[in-house]
């Protein structure tokens, strides 16, 4: 069997279940037990990474189509499919679940409870994402992208903070209920269709009306997960209640879902609908830039500041995505990657000064550059790639985006445009209350990084310094399918 | 030619990188900053190699793409042309002598390793966006140049003030940038490659079309906002927070004569938008007179260098307004070394009196540190444009290029500089005579001044050198051999209103003469900047603060109060109202059971034993 029929997506699903089983298999406590639990997690998600390197070098970013197709009959009766194939559009996506997931079981808690459950939940967790990245059956992308949500609801309900049930439920039921549109929809469009399957389901045409319909509902299920103002509101309660990977994770890569549900399902399955909604998702991209950093700007918790500069950051994919422009839809591709390593990065600072002080309010830090420099120095950068300087992933993310929007109309750009000084504010001004000043008296007696935590940070930093500074080898993997994503019908 | 140009330009990079990596080996950082230092002597030794070899053909030197996408096609490359050359030469060169200097002024600090690896890159970024191939490699440096400026204006970050200072230049700085990115991008729309010769081309085929002045003018808020120009200069005068070479190679050589740059690059562009060019050059001209006069009114040894800065920069954007670009490089680079040299000799001082920057507190230095006094005379005659000295040159050749432009807002943009050399002369003599020669009051006494050591001193002899010889040996090359001049009397009334000016300081300063209470009010008002940070505080800072704080309240009850918060409380509201149900007696239950049964048996009897059909 030669390395290109091997299924190697199956595998991508089933190695993290393997390693839940044998998890389960396992019983204990003590340190030593949960050294050996984290230790075991690492090794999977690191198959699960190299598995995924295969996959990377194995592609074809010429070819336009699917690729690694896998594709068995599940249910006959109602024509589900048991099919999967990555292009594209899902690959890179892959690979940042790919990279952060090992990160986050190399990253230790000084004390966690049960970090059995934990490491079974971040295992799970991979396995449902990379099932929604790849399927090609409607119905068992929904199941996947639905069971991707309750790990994360343990995550957070279990090792969260101490409001940490509001805002489990907050999140839970604002997703499930954006999804529970999206169901119907999809039930709806199964019976129409007569298939389940992706591509077919692309090249059956509904009426306008319909699409405009269906497009609404899958939007609310997209919309609530990327999360697009006015449906953000779950996001900052549930970053600030969830422990620091539980954060990474939802940040890098479970946001990235809804933009990969637009990208895959809105924008081929609708697209006269998605050509007729596109200027009110294009204003509501840009009040999230805008409106997202003037709310982190008036922050009091660090984590918090980076949740709503999420908001905003999406603000930029969402509107590089609907410019329907060759420009502003790579820009938005390189946003969600982008933004899922620093955000990722950034929360595991957050993190690791959360460990030693168990402090998330930004007027109890101070000086911290004094004690931590190295903590300083990484914070400094990815808040510099935040605020997208050139050089950085971020920049090229932003210009791009940009760029597509003034291809729909120059003052969209202009607006947008705002971003470049109000995100300095709010993160250079969190950036000097934390680390910059007399050093405070509680702050004095704090480690700086330890080797295993700066290992975190070194892949994430080389990867934002390549993405800036050569961006088109990247850009290429997805060039192809994101260059028909709007196909004819680009306005 | 090329490859000492592409060294050059990368050398303090690879110095910067590798202090960086050596930052955590603290017993190191004697070695590293020698080392820095010698790497950065190298590089300028290699630029001036580069300008004597060069042979007036400009090239681009491509090194790689960067953003490839669509249409556009953006790479990173060097581009080697007259203006490059000489600016690279001149940022190496100014920048070399500032790390000979830090290496003696720095020497106490235990953070030497991260000053030098800041220094390095700032000259880096510096050199990147003069030599850029692209408006967006200029980014590239004109970005890093904000972010260096950033780190060494906060280099002592645990003082407050310092800190806040650097996020003030950040900030007003990416305001400027934020109407940069949007001429950045629309000419990127337009032009694919962003290439000098692609918007030369773009801006030939569009003349006067909206689209050139509307890039002109986001270019130049840019600018403003890098050269600290009238409205956009709050950040410069708080940027004294950093050490003093920091000021040194900020005012000098790299920072805030980017915007200069930048408009010299992008000519094309402000030829084809002639409102943009008067609007240079009423610019220039209000920031030169408002900046003098501010710094006449300052205190602070730093603070009035910084306020100069601002003015002569001032007249480079008249220059620049009136198209005499030649002029306005000539400017820039004579302004580079006697501007360093002043820092330099400030430092000079400051160091001697262990960090006091209050001219009130100076006094009678001249005996004690002749050097630096003669450095400090040199550099200051050199401000005000005393013939023969390098800033006489470059006044003359801008006042006289205004005269000959002729329209109203020339002759306005004239008489602004003008002025503006008169109040020269008179903050320049203060300089010199207040902290050197005036008498000792008795409220201050202070330990013996030292003399700077010679390796703070070497450097300032060479710029010293500069400063003088630079005017009448290169007018020439930047100038050329301009066929018509002006009368011998607009030509020199430049320097004779400094005369007359310096004669009036004289008077004022040695003779100790007071002002009455209210004129001193008007003088504090002026020192203060006009009060126009506290304007911007009270109007943006306050304001958005507000506008930040109210949608945080929308947040929660608007957004939320609609949406989840808001259902959660009504299907709360709900299923306690239908539990009341739940708790009815049997009563009811018995009610509704019997009507159920009822019901269901009328409508079995209707349809399947057939009633309906009796």
């Amino acid at each position: 069997m030669t390395l290109s029929e091997l299924p190697i997506l199956s595998m991508l699903i089933v190695t993290p279940l393997f390693g839940v089983v044998i998890l389960l298999l396992a019983r204990g406590r003590g340190e030593i037990f949960d050294r050996n639990v984290y230790q075991l997690a690492l090794w999977v998600s690191a198959t699960e990474a190299f598995l995924v390197l295969i996959l990377f070098w194995q592609f074809d970013a010429s070819q336009l189509g699917l690729q690694w197709q896998e594709s068995v009959a599940w249910h006959a009766p109602f024509g589900l499919t048991y099919r999967l194939a990555v292009d594209g559009i899902s690959l890179p996506i892959i690979l940042l679940t790919a990279l952060i997931i090992p990160l986050c079981f190399i990253y230790r808690y000084r004390s966690l409870r049960d970090v059995h459950s934990y490491a079974i939940c971040f295992l799970l967790l991979e396995s449902f994402v990379m099932g929604a990245l790849t399927a090609m059956d409607i119905v068992l992308f929904y199941i996947f992208f639905e069971a991707s949500l309750i790990p994360l609801f343990f995550i957070i309900g279990i090792w969260g903070g101490e409001q940490r049930l509001y805002a489990t439920f907050k999140f839970f039921l604002y997703t499930f209920a954006g999804s529970l549109l999206m169901l119907v929809a999809i039930a709806f469009m199964v019976v129409h269709a007569e298939t389940t399957q992706w591509d077919e389901l692309r090249d059956h045409s509904f009426p306008l009306l319909t699409q405009q319909w269906l497009w609404l509902a899958f939007f609310a299920s997209f919309a609530v997960k990327t999360p697009m103002i006015p449906f953000h509101t779950w996001l900052p309660a549930a970053h600030v209640e969830a422990p620091a990977t539980g954060s990474v994770i939802l940040a890098a890569v479970l946001l990235k879902l809804g933009i990969y549900g637009f990208m895959r399902f809105s924008i081929p399955l609708f697209p006269d609908a998605s050509v007729f909604f596109a200027p009110f998702v294009l204003a509501l991209s840009v009040i999230a830039i805008i409106y997202g950093s003037l709310v982190a700007w008036a922050q009091e918790d660090i984590k918090k500041v980076i949740a709503y500069s999420s908001v905003a950051h999406m603000g930029y994919v969402t509107l590089g995505l609907f410019s329907a422009h060759i420009n502003g839809v790579q820009g938005a591709m390189v946003q969600v990657i982008s933004h899922g390593l620093i955000s990722a990065a950034l929360f595991f600072l957050v993190g690791m000064m959360y460990e030693r002080t168990h402090r998330r309010d930004i007027a109890f830090y101070g000086g911290v550059a004094s004690v931590m420099p190295r903590a300083a120095f990484f914070f400094m950068f990815f808040t510099l790639a935040s605020i997208a300087l050139p050089g950085t992933s971020g920049f090229v993310g932003e210009f791009l985006t940009l760029l597509g929007a003034w291809q729909v109309h120059p003052l969209l750009s202009m607006a947008a445009s705002a971003g470049v000084i109000l995100a300095p504010i709010y993160m250079m001004s969190l950036y000097r209350r934390v680390f910059f000043g007399a050093v405070k008296k509680s702050i004095a007696p704090l480690m700086d990084l330890s080797p295993r935590e700066t290992i975190i940070l070194i892949p994430l930093l080389a990867v934002v310094v390549a993405l800036g500074m050569v961006p088109s080898p990247w850009m290429t993997m997805s060039h192809a399918s994101l260059h028909v994503l709007w196909g004819a019908a680009a306005p | 030619m090329q490859f000492l140009f592409v060294s050059a330009v990368m050398l303090p990079l690879v110095a910067g990188v590798c202090a960086a990596s050596l930052l955590a080996f603290s017993s190191w950082r004697w070695w590293v900053a020698r080392g820095v230092t010698l790497t950065l002597i190298v590089s300028a030794v290699c630029a001036l190699g580069a300008l004597a070899l060069f042979d007036g053909q400009p090239r681009a030197i491509g090194i790689m793409p960067w953003i490839v996408s669509g249409d556009v096609a953006i790479e990173w490359s060097l581009y080697l042309d007259a203006l490059s050359i000489v600016m690279v030469a001149l940022v190496t060169s100014v920048a070399a002598l500032i790390h000979v200097y830090a290496l003696d002024y720095m020497k106490d600090d235990a953070s030497l390793t991260r000053f030098f690896c800041y220094l390095s890159l700032f000259t880096f970024a510096m050199l990147m966006l003069v030599s850029g191939g692209n408006l967006l490699v200029l980014f590239f440096g004109w970005e890093g140049v904000g972010l260096c400026s950033y780190w060494l204006i906060g280099f002592w970050h645990t003082r407050r003030t310092a800190s806040v200072a650097a996020v003030k230049a950040f900030v007003y700085n990416r305001f400027g940038d934020t109407a940069f990115m949007v001429g950045l991008v629309g000419l990127a729309v337009l032009t694919q490659t962003l290439q000098w010769q692609a918007i030369e081309s773009w801006v030939e085929l569009n003349q006067s079309s909206f689209l050139v002045s509307a890039f002109a003018a986001c270019l130049l808020v840019g600018a403003m906002a890098k050269s600290a120009q009238w409205l956009l200069h709050g950040w410069l005068a708080d940027a004294m927070e950093g050490p003093t070479p920091v000021s040194a190679l900020l005012h000098a050589a790299t920072m805030v004569t980017a915007g200069v740059f930048l408009i010299v690059r992008m000519q094309p562009l402000f030829m084809g938008a002639p409102i943009v060019m008067d609007v240079i050059m009423v610019v220039g001209a209000v920031t030169a007179l408002f900046s003098a006069m501010t710094a006449c009114a300052q205190y602070d040894i730093k603070r009035m260098i910084a306020w100069s800065t601002c003015s002569q920069i001032g007249y480079m954007f008249i220059a620049l307004g009136a198209a005499a670009w030649g002029a306005a490089l000539f400017h820039l680079v004579t302004h580079a070394f006697f501007k360093a040299l002043l820092f330099l000799a400030a430092g000079s001082v400051i160091h001697a009196l262990h960090g006091e920057q209050d001219i009130r507190r100076m006094a009678r230095l001249g005996p004690f540190m002749p050097f630096t006094f003669a450095a400090m005379t040199i550099a200051a005659l050199a401000l005000m444009g005393m013939p023969l000295l390098s800033g006489f040159y470059s006044k003359e050749a801008i006042l006289e290029a205004v005269w000959h432009n002729g329209s109203s807002v020339a002759l306005f943009a004239w008489g602004g500089g003008l002025l503006a050399a008169f109040l020269t002369a008179i903050y320049a003599t203060r300089l010199i005579v207040v902290p050197f020669l005036s008498r000792k009051s008795e409220a201050f006494h202070y330990v013996r001044p030292h003399e700077a050591s010679s390796l703070m001193l070497v450097p300032m002899m060479l710029l010293a050198v500069a400063a003088i010889f630079m005017g009448w040996t290169t007018h020439h090359y930047f100038l050329g051999s301009s066929s018509h001049h002006a009368a011998q009397l607009i030509r020199f009334l430049p320097s004779g209103m400094a005369g007359v000016g310096m004669l009036l300081a004289l008077v004022w300063f040695l003779g100790r003469i007071s002002f009455p209470a209210r004129v001193q009010s008007w003088i504090g008002f002026v020192r203060r900047g006009w009060n126009i940070d506290r304007l911007y505080h009270v109007l943006w800072g306050r304001g958005c603060e507000r506008i930040a704080h109210s949608c945080v309240v929308a947040e929660k009850e608007v957004i939320d109060q609609l949406g989840p918060d808001g259902i959660a409380q009504l299907v709360k509201r709900q299923s306690a109202h239908s539990a009341q149900w739940q708790k009815a007696g049997l009563a009811v239950y018995s009610f509704f059971l019997i009507m159920l049964v009822t019901l269901l048996l009328t409508w079995y009897g209707f349809t399947f034993i057939g009633v309906g059909s009796l």
